[in-house]
């Protein structure tokens, strides 16, 4: 019985936190999207969200973005059309250095968080 | 070189190392603290504008879009309520910006000039979604005044407030906005404070004879301005000159193709297929200032004048073009005798962005300017590097080739003093907090 307790308060304590259908991992600026919780057909795109996006910031605000639905730095709703607009946004950063076949690739994996996030 | 100027180099080169090193961090002005955004969400290289910072700019310093709903990170914290219903920024919205910088120019006495810094204080928010408002301070600045070949800190050169107003936004429910108090007019593209080099704008900066005018100078003004549409933005105003009744006016029109809208909303661009407007952006704008100076100790005539001016901004990935021009006329501008004066200034200037994040701009600059008094042919190449978002270093060389006028020759060309010529050598850092 001890043993099963201590497991389950390891697995509280380290474990995925989950928000409506999504898993992450860490907490504030850790704060990640569990790669356990990728299906294998968006593996490759959050690859490329995973080392392309935190040049410039931390994965929370996508993670914070699809959990609420709402953009946490504009307050704007954080929907399909935000995807899109936030992908094309950094497209033309010049500093993103991103392709526009990786920025479609994350603009795909936030929607279907989005869709799981929404479930 | 002598002791104290290796000793400058070296101090210079190791904070340059040490800051190269510091890693990255968070600028933290009063817009990035209200906003909890970088400074890279409205900069390429502080305070260089990109094009998100100007739609935040021309909004009145509102984040754009519709009011914030349900924010992810907003509390029900009941001082918060009171807060936001009283229309108090949540924190002070106040900022500083320090610039220590180095000259060398031969021609001077003191070759190696390193008593140049400035303390300004700046200060910016909205008050909820009805008003902006800017100012900044000059709380000290040292150093010979840009007038001079090495001058590199404000005119005044003493404490003096050098912006403060505040802007109505969109005033009774209508799209324009009312800005009313100290400020730069909306002339030219970009505000003075929005450039890499230590060095300003010719076309902002220059005066014709004993004229304290200056396109990029603030002004006591009232202006009346707005969108129309999402890309073009319109700016008519009238300037209040001290000690005289005469009122001056200016208006302003640009409009922008491709790129960041002015309502801050990215463009269309297919992700299946590949167009040159998926990168490019291109600004156009055009502007017209008339006045009349009067200085009874100087003269009896009153100088009525006038410039007009074209700007265009062109961005293309890494690369950025400016092109600024300002066509001037003076019927009397040392207000001893009616001697018209007819100026003309010329800007052009390409940057290059490197760096991911972006760190590091080089870019070179051209000037034309004829003042009426001279000719000046200036070259300035600078390498600009920002090991974090709110630390800026410069490294900068202008060549000035300048030419006194002599009048004009039987064919109506201006016949030129045999010319002098400057080499000044920059060092600039500045940094916010």
């Amino acid at each position: 019985m001890k043993t099963l307790i201590t497991a389950l308060l390891l697995v509280g304590i380290c474990a995925t936190t989950s928000f409506a259908g999504i898993r992450t991992l860490g907490r504030g600026a850790t704060l990640t999207f569990d790669p356990a919780g990728i299906p294998p057909a968006y593996k490759k795109n959050f690859e490329i969200m995973r080392v392309r996006c935190v040049k410039c910031h931390t994965l929370e605000r996508a993670v914070v973005a699809i959990q609420t639905g709402v953009a946490p730095i504009s307050g704007q709703p954080f929907d399909r059309g935000a995807t899109r607009a936030y992908g094309i946004k950094m497209l033309r950063k010049p500093d993103s250095n991103m392709s526009k076949q990786e920025v479609k690739s994350v603009v795909e994996l936030m929607n279907y968080l989005l869709d799981q996030a929404a479930r | 070189m002598s002791y104290r100027s290796r000793c400058a180099v070296a101090a210079l080169t190791v904070l340059g190392l040490v800051l190269a090193y510091a890693g990255q961090a968070l600028a933290i002005p009063a817009f990035a603290r209200q906003n909890k955004a970088e400074c890279s969400t409205c900069h390429t290289i502080y305070p260089t504008l990109n094009e998100f910072g100007e739609a935040f700019m021309k909004n009145s310093y509102v984040w754009p879009g519709k009011p914030k709903a349900a924010a992810a990170n907003s509390s029900p914290d009941a001082r918060k309520e009171a807060m936001l219903l009283a229309g108090i920024p949540e924190m002070i919205p106040v900022s500083f910006r320090a610039s220590l910088d180095a000259a060398y120019d031969p021609s001077q006495e003191n070759k190696f000039d390193l008593s140049t810094r400035a303390l300004q204080l700046q200060a910016g928010g909205a008050f909820r979604r009805l008003a902006g408002f800017f100012v900044t301070y000059n709380a000290y600045t040292e150093g010979p005044p840009k007038s001079s070949s090495t001058g590199v800190t404000p005119s005044n050169n003493n404490p003096d407030l050098q912006e403060l107003f505040v802007q109505w936004r969109h005033a009774f429910g209508t799209p324009i906005n009312l800005k009313a108090g100290r400020f730069e007019p909306d002339l030219t593209l970009w505000k003075t404070s929005n450039r890499l080099t230590i060095a300003d704008l010719a076309t902002q900066e220059y005066r014709v004879g004993d004229s304290p005018f200056a396109v990029g100078d603030p002004q006591d003004a009232l202006e009346l301005n707005g969108t129309i549409g999402p890309r073009v933005f319109a700016a008519a105003g009238i300037v209040n000159r001290k000690e005289q009744n005469t009122k001056e006016g200016y208006g302003h029109l640009e409009c922008r193709i491709g790129g960041t809208d002015y309502l801050g909303n990215e463009p269309e661009v297919d992700l299946d297929s590949d167009s040159i407007w998926d990168y490019l952006s291109l600004t156009v704008g055009g502007y017209g200032y008339f006045g009349r100076n009067a200085d009874a100790e100087l003269g009896p005539y009153n100088d009525d004048y006038y410039r007009a001016g074209i700007d265009a901004d062109l961005l293309y990935k890494r690369f950025r073009l400016r092109f600024s021009g300002v066509k001037g006329r003076d019927n009397a501008p040392n207000y001893t005798a009616r001697n018209v004066a007819n100026s003309l200034v010329m800007v052009g200037e390409a940057q290059y962005l490197f760096g991911s994040p972006v760190n590091l701009i080089g870019l070179f600059r051209y000037e034309y300017v004829d003042d009426a008094s001279g000719i000046s042919r200036n070259y300035i190449p600078s390498l600009v590097f920002a090991p974090i978002q709110n630390v800026k270093l410069t490294l900068e060389y202008q060549y000035k080739a300048e030419s006194e006028h002599l009048g004009r020759t039987d064919s109506n060309d201006i016949a030129l003093l045999p010319g002098t010529i400057n080499r000044i050598g920059l060092i600039g850092a500045s940094f916010s907090f």
